[in-house]
């Protein structure tokens, strides 16, 4: 082995190392315990809805028609995924977690009455949520805050790219713009509705 | 004979008519005043802020129900034992509302970012108050309350009076009031993501001398379909029976 040839597999090593870590994600390793500080409740709050919207998604993607067997299956790895984001998120927002029956996805029944559909709604929800993280990594004040949204960063990125790449599209077609809450929040509001609350 | 058992009515009549004169009464959040009347005008309603409701109950005040508009206060009298467990009856959501001719041309919370405008909050410790921070806190406009000139109100209908009256250009406040007060108040509404859980519970107080009887009542009144078709009527959602 020379010179160039180490270093090439030190380099896929480290590679490798990280892209396990990313997999495996928040629900494996041991986080600093995040303490939101500020605006920071904003980023997690967000980040509740919309990955409780985009968890809704993966499961009723498993019922749409036209998914393959892996697809399926990386379908039913991230709503494991999705649910350890939430469960996360909302130890760190403490007092200001969501509660049961706060919030629930509301999918118009024509956007998930195919595969193409349905992944459109999926990479909107995965977009809005890597839009508003990229802030969240880059402003969040509180240092474990911020760590944890780069750590959800990381895995909804990779989700992002794959499901562009399930309908055609360039899986590293780079990231989205960051997002504030008031743009994201807009296109969320589609997607969400409140249960106990349908007077309005 | 007669006479003894003459003494002894007068006797029980004395003795009964403190009770009797005392009307039952119900505590309710300054948010209840409307609809609460209207499924059922017997009681003597005190309503106010549910943080000084509470306040007023635990420093002996004679009330027979309590209902308020966050669990926080119910939850507390219930742990210390002052009243039965908490019962959930209706949820609201929070909207910014603004005078009817909306003098500063508000057309989004986000308005509020420029600062300037006459603003009335609830103070922290009332319901709304709280449930108005943490939605701002979740839309990350906290700082609204210092770049605008804040009134803080000890409940909603003083917010509801002074938006009316035009001493505020916009105030925070439930989608239950504005519907009551929609002939002088304009609505905004607030991003439903970012909304605050808002129930209302209610419990029967627990203390000597107590209406229980007529608490229960009261109670199933308000849960009863005509109650809950009532607090919709008013604004108020409405939870699945359970």
């Amino acid at each position: 082995m020379d010179r160039a040839q180490f270093l090439r597999l030190g380099v896929a090593g480290a590679a490798a190392a990280a892209g396990a870590g990313v997999l495996a994600g928040p629900a494996a390793a041991a986080l600093p315990v995040p303490k939101p500080q500020g605006d920071d409740v904003g980023f997690l709050s967000f980040g509740a809805v919309a990955e409780l919207t985009s968890l809704a998604w993966y499961r009723r993607a498993l019922r749409v028609r036209g998914f393959s067997a892996g697809e399926r299956r990386r379908l039913t790895a991230a709503a494991t995924a999705k649910r350890a984001h939430l469960q996360r998120i909302n130890a760190a927002l403490g007092a200001d977690a969501l509660l049961p029956g706060d919030f629930a996805a509301n999918f118009p029944a024509s956007s998930l009455a195919s595969r193409g559909r349905a992944i459109a709604v999926g990479r909107e929800v995965e977009d809005l949520l890597v839009g508003v993280y990229l802030n969240g990594a880059a402003f969040a004040r509180d240092a474990a805050t911020r760590l944890l949204i780069g750590r959800l960063l990381a895995y909804d990125a990779q989700q992002l790219s794959w499901l562009r790449g399930l309908t055609g599209g360039l899986a590293g077609a780079g990231l989205p713009s960051p997002a504030t809450l008031e743009q994201a929040g807009a296109r969320l509001d589609a997607l969400v509705t409140t249960p106990s609350f349908t007077n309005s | 004979m007669r006479l003894r058992a003459a003494l002894l009515l007068a006797a029980a009549m004395v003795l009964a008519a403190p009770a009797a004169a005392q009307a039952f009464t119900v505590f309710g959040a300054a948010s209840l005043s409307a609809a609460f009347p209207q499924i059922n005008n017997s009681p003597r309603y005190n309503f106010a802020g549910s943080n000084q409701l509470r306040l007023q109950m635990e420093r002996g005040a004679s009330a027979d129900l309590f209902a308020s508009a966050s669990p926080a206060e119910p939850q507390a009298l219930f742990r210390e034992g002052k009243c039965s467990r908490p019962v959930t009856f209706a949820t609201n959501v929070l909207v910014l509302v603004t005078p009817r001719n909306n003098p500063a041309g508000l057309r989004s919370v986000y308005g509020l970012r420029g600062g300037n405008h006459r603003l009335a909050v609830g103070t922290a410790g009332v319901p709304i108050g709280a449930y108005t921070r943490q939605l701002l806190r979740r839309m990350q406009l906290s700082s609204v309350l210092t770049s605008n000139t804040v009134s803080l109100e000890p409940n909603v209908n003083s917010i509801i009076a002074k938006v009316g009256l035009g001493s505020a250009d916009a105030g925070f406040a439930y989608f239950s009031d504005w519907r009551t007060a929609a002939a002088r108040l304009h609505r905004i509404n607030l991003p439903r993501w970012a909304q605050p859980p808002v129930r209302y519970q209610m419990c029967v107080v627990r203390r000597p001398g107590a209406d229980a009887a007529n608490a229960n009542r009261f109670m199933r009144q308000v849960l009863s379909s005509r109650g809950r078709s009532i607090l919709k009527r008013f604004g108020f959602g409405i939870t699945p029976r359970g």
